[in-house]
């Protein structure tokens, strides 16, 4: 199925999203209004509950249509601000490919760093190490350390 | 800007605050019905024409509201994207100038 995309489509709604939740909003509207009709017919209150539980029950199918509606919209303009800030990537030539970025070998020269107090070993340029204090890790204790998942090293 | 005009622009804000009144309306109702008679049998009724239409005037007006919200934030999407393609189209129109300045020269 086509994604919403937010330069394409003019709202963050789908048509069947309209028909979802609406039809859950009016089968609880008319289930509210038969519920109403069935209560009003009965004259002792114990043949009413289970009109009033139906009624309830009703009420809860167009909350869940409402909050639906609500939900799907917000994960669309999340979805939307996420390819906005993507293409702005793109266009200042900012992309930076995780296909690449997983293809690519350690350091050629096979240098990791670490600090004293890191399990994992690092690239020199890892983010994780900003700030710190690295030391090069020997090739020989290269196995003693795990592997960054940030910097693929 | 008059109501009429506000209402038809922002018909989505003004559904959900008809719809908050009109709820606002059937819980007095729904109230004044229940404290008028001390019969259950009598009072279930009210009950679901007041409270729960009320529950339900109340969901309609949060929605429609919020979807406003959300419509404005995809509209003010929409419009960041055209400013990024309308960038895009000017930078590289002026690429394409200056590459072609630069073949001019070399010529010249």
């Amino acid at each position: 199925m086509r994604r919403v995309h937010y330069r394409s489509d003019p709202s963050p709604w789908r048509r069947r999203d309209l028909a979802v939740c609406g039809a859950l909003a009016l089968l609880g509207v008319a289930g509210i209004i038969g519920c109403w009709f069935g209560a009003t017919d009965e004259v002792v209150w114990r043949d009413q509950t289970g009109w009033l539980i139906g009624s309830i029950f009703c009420t809860g199918l167009v909350v869940l249509g409402g909050g639906l509606w609500v939900l799907i919209g917000l994960r669309r303009v999340r979805h939307g601000f996420r390819d906005l800030r993507r293409d702005q990537r793109t266009a200042l030539g900012l992309t930076r490919s995780r296909a690449t970025a997983v293809e690519t070998d350690a350091a050629p020269t096979g240098e990791l760093v670490t600090t004293g107090q890191m399990t994992r070993a690092h690239r020199p340029d890892c983010l994780l190490l900003r700030g710190k204090q690295a030391v090069p890790v020997p090739a020989a204790e290269r196995a003693n350390y795990g592997r960054c998942g940030v910097c693929n090293s | 800007m008059n109501l009429m005009k506000y209402v038809r622009v922002q018909w989505d804000r003004a559904g959900a605050v008809i719809a908050a009144v009109v709820g606002v309306i059937a819980l007095i109702f729904g109230y004044l019905g229940t404290s008028d008679t001390e019969y259950i049998a009598e009072q279930i009724p009210f009950i679901i024409s007041g409270g729960l239409a009320a529950i339900v005037l109340f969901t309609v007006a949060g929605v429609l509201w919020l979807s406003a919200d959300l419509r404005d934030e995809w509209r003010e999407l929409a419009a960041q994207g055209e400013d990024l393609r309308a960038f895009m189209t000017s930078e590289t129109a002026g690429m394409g100038k200056q590459s072609g300045n630069q073949s001019g020269k070399r010529d010249g």
